[in-house]
């Protein structure tokens, strides 16, 4: 792992910035699952570990692009309405 | 056998005891905690070849050192993924297959460890037996709170601090096996009786029956840390066993037979079952405690900003705990160690070791079961509040006993870390019964099990902010000393120039312990103080949770599953 902090608040942005991005996986996992998209749409959240697996583990930062990228493309093609979960 | 494990195949009889669902979940979580004792293996496992020292081949502490990490990473993971899952079968088939990828671990890490393969250690021990640890934490935790609703904080807190006193029971075991199983490399002699010679790789050999081939050699020092007492001089490598793959296959089939007899003793209430005599109370009855009646689906509370709330809560508590845990024995040697030499010696620290897990523990159960009378949320703001005066503290007394070797500044110490770790404890062993308030019981072990990614997260967290603030401050306190030394006196002491300071640093030359040797008289060791700035980060981190748990609201009734 190389990731170059060099300052307490480099620490804290970095312990920030990675709960924001773990969060947001979980979030968009439940959208899918909420709006029954299948498992297709799971490619994303699967890009974004993948993106963040590359990054913290071999730096490279330009991975994360899918990241924002993912998020417009989820939200432009993702079903409009809810499904009814049950048991 | 699928059916036999079912879900539908454990639902209780009436007249059940549910106090016997206790130890099944102490029994897979005691196994599962004995992840805690890896660093038990580090020192071990880079001897491999060499067994009494490192040899030229053997894996590197940097190499193995990343395998808990891989563990912890993985529990998340699989807890996450195999939440909806265990809603679905039942706490019997996860507790099952938790036992299988524990144990299978080991067998895969064992053989890894026979072949010199590290990806084999890292694929069993790091992903098969993390995915294991994940099964196995959530496992009993949904099916405790539907059988204790009148106590939920209690039942998930008997469990879970299983998992904190899983390290405790597997230390001297592990250290009995690895001690059964050593074996000393065969020894061929004293340094002078023997003819060596050092390759262009940097290996040093002698000749073995006609044949040049590698050695260790060993001195006084390297004696006083081998497992079995052997004597100075050379040793063969390649000859003899640190016993760690043996220790690995004993310990796996161990934790396969308790972890499958605990799993066979799963049973689920039947629907609708309640404690005799209690009543479940109505919304809003509770006295301030947040206790919903109403369920909310596992993929829709993905969708709740409380779940991101307990997730920051979960995550930070146990960043900071990590950030006090990894540092606490370093602190009381390193700063009280010096300061007050006649009483913190060796085997102070030890004990000092033993009360982290003990308090890490005792705090499991002890505040899971208070919170039962005095809410979630009002527990967690002890946590918070009392974590931050804590935290903001230690920089304080550590500077103090520089000044003025009290045994009071000790005691405070002592005390404000002990107490630190049983909310870390706590904060572990309360979430479930926090999730149950929040989203209801119907998918809570599912819920929790997707909420331990804030633990996996923390586990990378953690050691990256210690490990990062610990270099900053060393170099700052470096950097100052240095500034404060004659440069005559420092190319003098190191045979280089203050402007080669960095690369001295990066080969150890150079080190706040040798550069107090040629300070001004009347400067100041910057020692403790090196921990200040991970002390004051965790207390802003602190500070968020407390933050997140301020907020804390119910769950909108839209994301209510409809009866």
């Amino acid at each position: 792992m190389d990731i170059p902090l060099t300052s307490a608040a480099d620490v804290f942005i970095f312990i920030i910035f990675c709960s924001i991005y773990v969060c947001s996986i979980l979030w968009i996992f439940g959208d899918i699952t909420t709006r029954g998209s299948g498992t297709k749409a799971m490619i994303f959240p699967l890009l974004f570990v993948v993106a963040g697996t590359l990054a913290l583990i071999k730096g490279v930062y330009l991975a994360l692009i899918i990241w924002p990228v993912g998020y417009v493309v989820w939200f432009i093609i993702r079903p409009k309405t809810e499904i009814e979960l049950t048991d | 056998m699928a059916g036999f494990l079912s879900k539908e195949r454990i639902v209780a009889k009436e007249g059940f005891n549910r106090w016997l669902i206790a130890p099944a979940a102490l029994g897979i979580h005691l196994c599962i905690g004995s992840v805690y004792a890896w660093s038990l293996f580090n020192p071990a496992l880079i001897k491999r070849l060499g067994v009494v020292t490192s040899a030229a081949d053997d894996w590197t502490l940097k190499g193995v050192v990343w395998v808990f990490t891989v563990a912890i990473v993985f529990l998340g993971l699989a807890a996450a993924i195999a939440g909806h899952w265990l809603e679905k079968v039942g706490p019997r088939m996860v507790g099952v297959a938790a036992a299988c990828c524990w144990s299978g671990g080991f067998f895969i890490g064992g053989f890894g460890i026979v072949t010199g393969q590290l990806w084999l250690l890292y694929l069993g021990y790091g992903v098969l037996g993390g995915c294991g640890l994940g099964l196995g934490y959530v496992s009993p935790v949904g099916t405790l709170i539907r059988w204790f609703p009148d106590r939920r904080g209690m039942a998930t807190g008997i469990a879970i601090m299983g998992f904190g006193g899983g390290a405790m029971i597997a230390k001297p075991m592990i250290e009995g096996f690895l001690r059964y199983y050593h074996k000393l490399p065969d020894y061929l002699g004293s340094v002078d009786s023997l003819k060596l010679v050092t390759d262009e790789t940097g290996r040093r050999l002698t000749e073995v029956a006609g044949e040049m081939k590698e050695v260790v050699i060993i001195g006084a020092n390297d004696v006083a840390n081998m497992i079995i007492p052997g004597q100075e001089g050379v040793y063969l490598v390649g000859t003899g066993s640190i016993g760690v793959a043996q220790t690995f296959f004993t310990i796996g089939i161990i934790y396969l037979v308790v972890m499958l007899c605990a799993a066979f003793g799963y049973r689920v209430p039947p629907e609708g079952w309640k404690p005799e005599g209690w009543e479940p109370p109505e919304e809003g009855e509770h006295h301030g405690k947040m206790i919903t009646m109403h369920h909310v689906h596992i993929d829709k509370a993905l969708k709740t900003r409380q779940f991101y709330q307990l997730w920051v809560i979960l995550c930070f508590n146990v960043t900071a705990g990590i950030g006090v845990l990894a540092v606490a024995k370093t602190m009381m040697t390193d700063i009280f160690g010096r300061t007050l030499p006649d009483l913190v010696d060796l085997r102070f620290a030890a004990t000092y070791v033993l009360m982290i897990s003990a308090f890490n523990m005792v705090g499991r159960f002890f505040w899971a079961s208070i919170s039962d009378y005095l809410g979630r949320k009002t527990t967690y703001y002890i946590f918070f509040v009392l974590g931050i005066m804590l935290y903001c503290s230690i920089p304080y007394t550590a500077a103090q006993v520089s000044v003025d070797p009290s045994v009071i500044w000790l005691v405070y110490f002592y005390a404000a870390t002990l107490l630190i770790f049983t909310m870390y404890g706590g904060g572990f062993a309360t979430i479930p019964a926090y999730l149950a308030d929040v989203f209801g019981t119907r998918f809570v072990g599912g819920i929790h099990g997707r909420l331990l990614t804030a633990w996996a997260s923390a586990g990378v967290f953690g050691p990256v902010a210690i490990t990062s603030l610990r270099e900053i401050s060393v170099k700052n306190a470096i950097d100052d000393l240095v500034s404060k030394i004659d440069p005559s006196a420092f190319q003098a002491k190191f045979g280089a120039g203050v402007e080669q300071l960095h690369i001295l640093i990066d080969a150890n030359t150079v080190t706040i312990a040798k550069l107090m040797e040629i300070v001004p008289v009347g400067t100041i060791d910057p020692t403790p103080n090196l921990y200040n700035t991970t002390m004051y980060l965790m207390a802003v981190v602190l500070f968020i949770a407390l933050l997140a748990n301020a907020f804390m609201h119910p769950v909108d009734a839209k994301h209510y599953m409809k009866a």
